[in-house]
């Protein structure tokens, strides 16, 4: 259905970008919201917003945890695999650095034992074991959470967040990749999927959303 | 989600990536545009190294960089290199001791589906242009880190270029 979805969409898109591009590009770059009026968040909204999903993983001590044990913290939740050494620490990176820049903001005090939460799920748990996933967020903020699970209930999770993840053979010496959805979902403090960031959101573009939800 | 709800959210993002598409010339650059080559990243804000650019023949190259990474794992190398020749040149392979394998790679991002794949013959450096290996997009992949990338460290690559030959970088490690 995606596909044929996808194709007339394209259609519509092809006009529209005609539009865009004639109406100068300018316009189409989004600029900080002027203070004053209304906030525009980053990314794709949920309008509505909807119920994100529950799910049961592991951490990296084989303690179950649920995305519902998260409620009343705002959740940034994300699907990647280490074996992926370009696109997925993008994403850390900017989850770091917008970590940081709210960090020193609330005078030094750590946000995330109360607000915050940022949830790295593994896609490749065949090769990420619970320990690897969570040496290697160490990399970026040893507060970030890193879960584990099998393969099927991970797919599983996936496929209840729109989420597309898929073993590719490559002629790499690294072996296999898994080609995988690069969104982050932000799920707000009653667990409701409220926006999805792309890769090319900046740190100060998240913090700034991340800002809003909390206030 | 509702059918509305999927082709909304799709629409929007093939809306958001088409302008970025038309405005951005993320992958080269002409020379005359951009002299001023100390941002390599576009997306989680500017890297700026320490070590100067290094010229090779007809080539400049700039802002090293690494991720901190760990041993047994993987991890990528970024850098910006400007060829002011005449004449198209190419990056063949790469060699460095941190690393069992070092490849180029190409990370590609069509409706959110992050893809990456190996460029077998290289990567072309056309006259007069910048090629910009960032997070994102080009990249050298390591492969089977043999020590860990700290913060701070740096280390040698390499680089075999088809008309321009063999040069040595030194690779920052930067913690962002």
């Amino acid at each position: 259905m995606i596909q044929s979805v996808t194709r007339q969409l394209l259609i519509g898109s092809v006009a529209l970008f005609i539009l865009l591009v004639l109406s100068g590009c300018a316009t189409a770059q989004a600029d900080p919201a002027p203070t004053g009026e209304a906030y525009t968040f980053h990314g794709l909204q949920y309008d509505p917003v909807e119920a994100a999903p529950d799910f049961e993983l592991f951490d990296h001590h084989g303690q179950p945890i649920r995305l519902s044990d998260f409620k009343g913290k705002l959740v940034l939740l994300y699907f990647g695999f280490l074996n992926c050494p370009d696109a997925c620490p993008l994403t850390l990176s900017t989850w770091s650095v917008a970590y940081r820049m709210l960090t020193e903001e609330n005078d030094g005090n750590d946000l995330n034992s109360d607000d915050l939460r940022f949830v790295f799920i593994t896609v490749d748990p065949e090769r990420d074991s619970p320990t690897l996933v969570r040496k290697h967020l160490d990399l970026f903020n040893t507060d970030f959470v890193g879960l584990w699970g099998t393969v099927d209930d991970v797919e599983d999770i996936a496929r209840s967040y729109n989420v597309f993840m898929q073993k590719v053979d490559s002629e790499s010496a690294a072996g296999y990749l898994v080609n995988h959805t690069t969104l982050t979902f932000v799920i707000d403090q009653n667990g409701q999927l409220v926006l999805a960031h792309q890769t090319d959101i900046t740190p100060a573009e998240l913090t700034a959303d991340i800002k809003q939800l909390l206030q | 989600m509702t059918y509305l709800h999927k082709l909304t959210i799709l629409l929007a993002l093939i809306l958001l990536s088409l302008p970025l598409a038309a405005c951005g010339e993320r992958d080269s650059e002409s020379v005359d545009e951009n002299h001023m080559a100390h941002t390599a990243n576009h997306n989680t804000g500017t890297v700026e190294t320490a070590t100067e650019a290094v010229e090779h023949g007809n080539l400049r190259l700039e802002t090293i960089w690494s991720r901190p990474s760990l041993a047994a794992g993987n991890g990528a190398t970024y850098l910006t290199i400007t060829n002011e020749g005449q004449d198209e040149d190419r990056l063949l392979n790469i060699q460095t001791s941190v690393a069992e394998v070092a490849e180029i790679h190409q990370s590609k991002s069509e409706n959110n589906v992050m893809t990456m794949e190996m460029l077998p013959d290289g990567l072309p450096l056309p006259a007069g242009k910048q090629v910009a290996l960032e997070p994102g997009g080009y990249h050298i992949m390591l492969v089977n880190l043999q020590q860990d990338l700290t913060a701070g460290d740096s280390y040698t690559l390499t680089l075999h270029l088809e008309s321009a030959g063999e040069v040595d970088v030194q690779v920052e490690v930067i913690q962002q």
